[in-house]
């Protein structure tokens, strides 16, 4: 198990070290560089001779492959850069949004794996049935509908006509745990219905696949009740793809998570991303663009992890 | 015995009775599925408002009316009004015509951009095959709403630059659909043969490998443009994307959100016609792969 971490931790190397070159390279298609972005946003008066010592000051007129080696190792060590519109290190300013939007994705990401691997695996077990056709057509129109739009009808009926919970706002779930449940619990059932209704189709259709194979039948004709079937021997192998699926999701998260928490008005990552949009506040974008990539090789390694424990076939190949 | 006699039977009868071309096949099983005919025609319904929206639209799209500003339905305003008293049905009749574009000009250019390099890829292999595969596996790390806000950083909101953007997230999903296709198609006996009668390379590529991929370039085509109408709504609704006064459905939302204390039809209304478009789209991509993927045939 310790050979099959440590090769498949090396394999990240390499897309880690793409995935940091085309962030860097990405900003060198903006027009302009850092001081021309700098100068152009603050209307100072500089002339082309102060641009061109200031440029050999910082390093700006080294080649660019010199200047990704040096960005590279900066990163490594967390400095980010610095924020053109707040003035302030990116770090800084990520680290207070980072936590907020981890907890958020987090707790999804559980919501959505428990509530779309138990619906799946009671639809995947009798298809066909009441239950299956239900679940597969809600489903259905989970994949389809917009969530910042499902989050407008949320508050529509939950905050504004019930009044059963705030329409935004953000409390930390480490100070006060019951009203952080409140806050989140439309931000997390919007931003989770995607996710959970393509983990349940997943978790049912591998589990129709599964039920239908000998050892199942070997199983049940052995006389082993249906619950221990169902949890001992169909669930490992149903899991695989339903692991994949997951994984996937971090990536949805993320995405998802910037239109949700605008709905919300949520103080995460998402908000960071479009008011340094707006204000093509680079470094804090690249920054952003490059630790969400992170997150997802991360992911996607955790789901190769987890392939291995589920399947030790997989830990020898 | 007799299962051996009725199945020559069978294929003499097809072989012999009926020269029906395989797309009209395939196009009778694809309306099999009741639920198939209704898609299609809400899509063609939403074709049909996108051209004709200048002619048919009650109001003209701009008109604003301050007495009859965040009105609910009435026989005036069949979807009511917005902040600014322009009329919601006029709003969203325009609004199909750039959804219904940014969706379809994106996955063209996914298409046009992903299907040449998976064909290079896969056709030549080797260390060309190698790089661009590595690359695009850096690229899908990015979560797509992330990437395509950062491009449009890059090069700036608007209606083509969203396009562009969203199209450009998608290129890896056709690029490696078609790289795999490639791989398979180029060692089936058909492009032996053309190879050993002397065939050149994009004769190979473009007579004999393309037209074998085309099917699944089609079913994707219709998933992602729902993925893309959703995107292009999502950044608009952001306000990142394309901007108000444009009327696209996600800029309708956006501006109705602010005002949902008031009324709720103008971030509500644009909203139902988001998911219906969505959804046809993802029920005819999943019926196309049904009817033209061989594997799942006689699945059901």
């Amino acid at each position: 198990m310790w050979r099959f971490l440590v090769r498949r931790a090396v394999l990240t190397i390499p897309v880690l070290l793409l995935v940091s070159a085309i962030t860097f390279f990405g900003t060198l298609l903006l027009p302009g560089d850092d001081l021309t972005t700098f100068y152009g946003a603050e209307d100072v008066d500089v002339t082309a001779e102060q641009l061109a010592a200031l440029r050999h000051r910082y390093g700006l007129d080294r080649p660019a492959p010199i200047r990704y080696l040096d960005w590279l190792g900066d990163t490594l060590v967390g400095d980010f850069g610095t924020s053109l519109r707040a003035k302030e290190p990116v770090a800084d300013l990520v680290r207070q949004k980072l936590g907020v939007t981890i907890w958020f994705a987090s707790i999804t990401l559980v919501a959505n794996v428990g509530v779309g691997v138990a619906l799946g695996i009671v639809a995947g077990t009798r298809p066909g049935g009441k239950f299956d056709v239900g679940a597969t057509f809600l489903a259905t129109w989970g994949v389809a509908t917009p969530n910042f739009w499902v989050a407008i009808l949320l508050i529509l009926l939950f905050s504004l006509k019930l009044g059963w919970f705030p329409a935004a706002g953000w409390v930390s779930p480490l100070e006060d745990p019951l009203e952080a449940a409140r806050h989140m619990a439309l931000p997390v059932f919007a931003l989770g219905l995607f996710g959970s209704a393509s983990i349940m189709r997943q978790t049912r259709s591998s589990f129709v696949e599964v039920m239908t194979q000998d050892y199942i039948r070997t199983a049940q004709a052995k006389g082993v009740n249906q619950r221990n079937v169902v949890l001992r021997h169909a669930m490992r192998n149903a899991m695989i793809p339903v692991v994949t699926v997951s994984a996937f999701q971090v990536a949805g998260l993320v995405s998802g998570s910037v239109l949700i928490e605008r709905v919300f008005a949520i103080p995460g990552i998402g908000r960071l991303a479009v008011d340094a949009t707006v204000f093509r506040d680079y470094p804090v974008i690249q920054t952003i663009v490059l630790l969400s990539a992170v997150a997802i090789v991360a992911a996607n390694f955790l789901a190769d992890v987890l392939y291995a424990v589920i399947d030790p076939r997989i830990r020898y190949e | 015995m007799t299962s051996t006699i009725s199945r020559t039977q069978t294929g003499g009868h097809i072989g012999l009775g009926q020269t029906r071309p395989a797309w009209l096949t395939a196009i009778r099983r694809f309306y099999r599925d009741p639920k198939a005919v209704i898609a299609s025609a809400i899509l063609l319904t939403y074709l049909f408002i996108a051209v004709t929206a200048p002619v048919l639209a009650p109001h003209p799209v701009n008109e604003q009316d301050a007495y009859r500003s965040l009105q609910a339905p009435s026989w005036e305003h069949p979807l009511g009004t917005d902040r600014l008293g322009r009329d919601l049905l006029t709003r969203m009749m325009y609004g199909t015509r750039i959804s219904v574009s940014v969706g379809l000009i994106a996955v063209g250019i996914a298409a046009g951009i992903g299907v040449p390099l998976g064909l290079v890829a896969g056709f030549f292999g080797g260390w060309l095959d190698e790089i661009l595969m590595r690359v695009l596996d850096a690229w899908i790390a990015f979560p797509g709403l992330i990437l395509i806000i950062a491009l449009v950083t890059i090069i700036g909101p608007g209606v083509v630059n969203v396009m562009i953007a969203i199209g450009l997230n998608a290129v890896p999903v056709y690029a490696r659909l078609i790289r795999g296709q490639t791989l398979s198609v180029k060692e089936r006996d058909f492009v032996h043969a053309a190879l050993a009668v002397g065939a050149s390379d994009p004769r190979l590529i473009f007579k004999h490998i393309l037209p074998n991929t085309i099917q699944p370039v089609i079913v994707q085509a219709s998933l992602l443009v729902g993925s893309a109408i959703l995107a292009e709504a999502g950044l608009s609704f952001l306000g990142i994307g394309i901007r108000p006064p444009e009327p696209t459905w996600g800029v309708t939302i956006q501006e109705g959100f602010d005002w949902i204390r008031q009324s709720p039809w103008p971030a509500v209304v644009p909203g139902v016609a988001l998911l219906l478009f969505v959804l046809s789209t993802n029920f005819i991509g999943d019926r196309l792969r049904d009817v033209l993927d061989p594997r799942l045939r006689g699945a059901r």
